[in-house]
């Protein structure tokens, strides 16, 4: 598991591609609300499985600086290096 | 210049496609009067209500109606104040004495609603260095409380205590203060926490554990004093948070008839 932030999100990136609702064109920048159509609910529970998936906590206040997918990739490293 | 209101646009297409679909706003529906505690009139027509928390179906008790006229005669209908300035009457003490005792507590107190109930409890009980955990099906007050609280906020997954337990173990700093909030029936899905398994958890890690038992007190536990009881971990449970607006439908005399929920922490 790679733990710099491009590795982190060609991850979250895989995860989101599992969901066929998810667009197939995403990338780092795309955001995950308006770009993923992901409502706040559908945010916080697919943090969850980056959560399980990283073995990192993501507490809720953090989530509210995140817009894209590189912004959580960036988040969970930054975790990870404090843990 | 930016809009406060294009944030609402999606809701606001999402909600035009559901009424058009079904010809009604299912959120604007309008109880006209209540004719039993099953039954109201809707659109001028008798209605089965299947949506409320009635429990008990005290709503339209004689007896509780009875009460709070009596109590409106002596005590009006507002203190204007809050209870910490002025606002703290012989009712309120007697209401949370009643609770305490029926909840074999040392004290309780009364709040306004079970949302603010919830608001000032898990906010003042979660401080800055502390943990809050919550059930990732926690109902909203649960959520805006611990938005109040500056506490790290971690979710775990719904009735899960052995999530629980990692996730716990995962934190950073182990022996900080932990507070995990769990519900007796989610109201959502009616599903019931494994509440005994939670306790174990919480004494397992050294945690806090406040329970939210507003829908399963008076519906859970041979006393009706909700999850905790039914599992025999009451004394395991280090707070509870409750409301009066489901099982009890305001039973107890109020001296706020314009106020619609009692709710309690003990």
């Amino acid at each position: 598991m790679s733990e710099t932030v491009e590795g982190v999100s060609a991850l979250i990136i895989q995860k989101l591609l599992s969901n066929p609702k998810v667009p197939r064109d995403i990338n780092g920048d795309c955001k995950i609300m308006e770009d993923l159509a992901f409502d706040s609910l559908a945010v916080m529970n697919f943090v969850m499985e980056v959560e399980d998936s990283l073995d990192v906590s993501v507490p809720l206040d953090k989530l509210a600086d995140i817009r894209t997918i590189n912004d959580l990739a960036a988040c969970v490293v930054d975790l990870k290096s404090k843990g | 210049m930016a809009s406060l209101f294009s944030k609402y646009e999606g809701l606001a297409g999402s909600l035009g496609a559901v009424v058009a679909a079904g010809g009604r706003n299912p959120f604007a529906v309008v109880i006209e009067k209540p004719l039993s505690s099953t039954v109201g009139v809707i659109e001028g027509r008798e209605t089965l209500l299947f949506g409320t928390n009635n429990y008990l179906g005290l709503s339209q008790s004689e007896r509780a109606i009875k009460a709070a006229q009596a109590a409106a005669e002596v005590f009006g209908v507002g203190t204007t104040g809050s209870r910490i300035a002025n606002g703290t009457q012989s009712l309120h003490r007697q209401l949370e004495r009643k609770i305490a005792d029926f909840f074999r507590r040392r004290d309780a107190m009364v709040f306004s609603t079970g949302y603010q109930a919830n608001l000032g409890m898990i906010s003042a009980l979660a401080g800055k260095d502390d943990y809050l955990l919550l059930d990732a099906d926690s109902h909203a007050s649960i959520y805006d409380g611990s938005r109040l609280s500056a506490a790290q906020v971690i979710r775990f997954r719904h009735n899960d205590p052995d999530d629980l337990y990692k996730r716990i173990k995962r934190l950073d700093a182990p022996d900080a203060a932990k507070l995990v909030v769990v519900e007796g029936i989610y109201s959502m899905t009616g599903n019931v926490a494994p509440v005994a398994e939670f306790a174990a958890v919480k004494k397992e890690t050294g945690a806090y554990l406040l329970v939210d038992e507003a829908h399963s007190f008076g519906v859970l536990g041979e006393h009706g004093r909700g999850s905790a009881e039914a599992d025999g971990v009451e004394a395991d449970v280090d707070f509870i948070v409750g409301t009066f607006s489901k099982s009890l439908a305001r039973l107890v005399a109020t001296v706020y008839p314009t106020t619609r929920n009692w709710n309690w922490c003990a």
